[in-house]
């Protein structure tokens, strides 16, 4: 692979590139959109709100920057970046290049989780739709390891027992849709389905970047781990890796993180199926290096996507989970042809 | 003292398939595993690397149970290499050598100069130092199985296991691929199929059939007709050609 850099500092180069991007892509998408800011305004009212400096904008313009565009474009940052990593682990360690952070059926469990809390009022007002959506998940996923773990623990048992769940999900959640919601509540749970980060809240933002970042760091902790995979479990085992512990520590720790973030913003696909890839294609499948640029790519992408699915269409919003399919399914044959013409 | 089996057996859903075999390679020589396919060959290989815990009996390193050791330690001592390693992964041969450092540090702590040192060392013995940057995956079998060996001896190993590394290796490779296995100084124990290759490479072989040891002992002594009729049901002429034993088989008696 010419085009991948493989030196340490070729990597280093790269993540500071990624991050000095990201920030002006923030800064940048933050702009965007029916009321006219400058990155200039924007840095004003976050200097503003942490007590450096102050802005002259309106109270409205500064509740845009401040309330709406800024926990929105750090929100999709944080979910790109959970979902690509956990994207990249979940192909390692199940040796399968089309797993995504849902191929253990968290984004069907999600959304039967969500639509019982809100088309048939389990728990309202007591839970959210977003707890609803989380406890579903893991229900989803504790299912998926228990059934894995009786038909013989393997990876492919765990990927199988993930498609049972996610086709069992699936349905209950069109079943109960089809027989209990109305037409308005159906669109709603659409909506939220393709995944939608309108709703951005800063107490979203924290959360997702508390669990992002602690799986993160869980994450590279066994990245040298995740390359003893490369040739399957006994290799991994014979290479030291107490392949049962390290398995059962990644699986929950995917799990959670896109629980989590499926429950703030919907099951925004793609996003962990191609940027792994993407960034193997970059800097390789050694993971201390992998993960960190798959965690800027996925980041710098959603912030992106999610850019453009709020404003094309203005004033509708596109599910940025269409978007991330509309954008990514062209980047990814572009990937996939430079990649076929090296063999 | 070494890698040594005492009385092991491994069971599956009620089959015995290695039962009650004791194995004690002596430092530094090439053991060959010979048996034919399910006599246990892979599973002995699997239990003298601590991938499965034995059934009964035990597998000790320096005279301790590899099932009261850490994994990590025991990778520091023991390296295996497969039949066939496929990776659906872009690898450059030099990552699949540098895996077997991977015992030797903690996570997340970058490579030293010790590890450099290793994995050149290792590309070098298993003369491959010159395709470090290449795809694996663009490699042949027999590369791939070099390669697997110098990962192996990257992870400067006391025991080497080595399970069938010739399958799927024309002629020209088997040898040399057994000639790298041979000169490698540490103790090898390696399950063949092909039992003139055993004869030229191994100082000893044990037979395997239905997971007992049926013979073993330096290849001259143990390979007679008798025995490849008893464990394989072929009849063959064993004859010696400068001082190698080479067994010839003949056509089935009809």
């Amino acid at each position: 692979m010419p085009t991948a850099v493989r030196s340490t500092g070729a990597t280093a180069a790269v993540w500071v590139a990624g991050v000095v991007v990201l920030v002006l892509s923030c800064a940048t998408a933050i702009t965007i959109g029916p009321s006219e800011l400058s990155v200039r305004d924007v840095v004003g009212v976050v200097g503003d709100r942490v007590g450096l400096g102050s802005s002259e904008l309106t109270r409205i313009q500064q509740g845009i920057v401040w309330d709406l565009r800024l926990p929105r474009t750090l929100l999709a940052a944080v979910c790109g970046a959970g979902l690509a990593v956990c994207g990249a682990i979940l192909q390692s360690l199940l040796r399968n290049p089309l797993a995504d952070p849902f191929v253990l059926g968290i984004s069907s469990g999600a959304s039967t989780g969500a639509v019982t809390v809100v088309v048939l009022g389990v728990g309202a007002g007591a839970v959210g739709l977003t707890a609803g959506a989380f406890v579903g998940a893991v229900v989803a996923f504790a299912m998926v390891l228990a059934l894995a773990w009786a038909a013989g623990g393997t990876t492919d048992r765990v990927v199988l027992a993930g498609v049972a769940a996610t086709q069992l999900f699936s349905a209950l959640t069109s079943f109960i849709v089809f027989t209990a919601a109305d037409a308005e509540q159906t669109r709603g749970v659409l909506f939220w389905l393709l995944g939608s980060l309108s709703s951005a809240s800063w107490t979203d933002v924290a959360l997702c970047a508390a669990v992002v970042g602690l799986g993160l760091v869980l994450c590279l902790l066994t990245a040298s781990a995740l390359d003893a995979f490369a040739f399957g479990q006994d290799a991994a085992g014979s290479l030291g890796i107490d392949v049962g512990v390290v398995r059962a520590v990644l699986l929950t720790v995917t799990a959670l993180v896109t629980a989590v973030i499926v429950s703030t913003s919907g099951a925004i696909g793609f996003v962990g199926l191609v940027l792994p890839h993407a960034a193997r294609a970059l800097v390789g499948v050694r993971h201390h290096r992998l993960l960190p640029t798959t965690a800027l790519a996925g980041a710098i992408f959603l912030v992106w996507v999610d850019t453009a699915a709020r404003t094309v269409l203005d004033p509708q919003e596109l599910p940025v989970g269409v978007a991330t399919a509309l954008v990514g399914v062209p980047a990814f044959a572009v990937i996939l042809l430079r990649r076929g013409r090296r063999r | 003292m070494t890698l040594a089996a005492h009385d092991v057996s491994w069971s599956v859903v009620g089959r015995l398939v290695v039962d009650g075999v004791s194995l004690h390679p002596e430092p530094g020589s090439t053991v060959g595993l010979l048996g034919p396919n399910g006599s246990g060959k892979s599973t002995l290989l699997r239990l003298l690397a601590g991938l499965r815990p034995p059934s009964a009996g035990a597998v000790e390193l320096d005279g301790r149970p590899l099932t009261s050791l850490r994994r990590r330690s025991v990778a520091r001592r023991v390296a295996v290499v497969e039949q066939e390693s496929g990776t659906e992964q872009d690898l450059l041969v030099g990552d699949v050598v540098a895996l077997g450092r991977i015992p030797h540090h903690r996570p997340w702590s970058g490579t030293t100069a010790a590890d450099d040192a290793a994995v050149r060392r290792a590309a070098e013995h298993a003369d491959v130092a010159d395709r470090l940057d290449q795809p694996y995956r663009t490699l042949s079998g027999g590369e791939r199985q070099r390669v697997q060996i110098a990962r192996a001896l990257a992870q400067e190993p006391t025991d080497l296991l080595l399970d069938e590394p010739t399958n799927h290796l024309d002629v020209s490779h088997q040898l040399d691929l057994l000639a790298l296995v041979r000169r490698t100084p540490v103790t090898t124990v390696v399950a063949l199929h092909d039992l003139n290759l055993a004869a030229m490479f191994c100082d000893q072989v044990v037979v395997l059939a239905e997971g007992r040891v049926v013979a073993a002992g330096p290849p001259a002594e143990v390979l007679s007709p008798g025995l490849v009729a008893e464990v394989y049901g072929v009849r063959a002429v064993v004859e010696t050609l400068d001082g190698t034993t080479h067994v010839r088989y003949l056509p089935p008696s009809s």
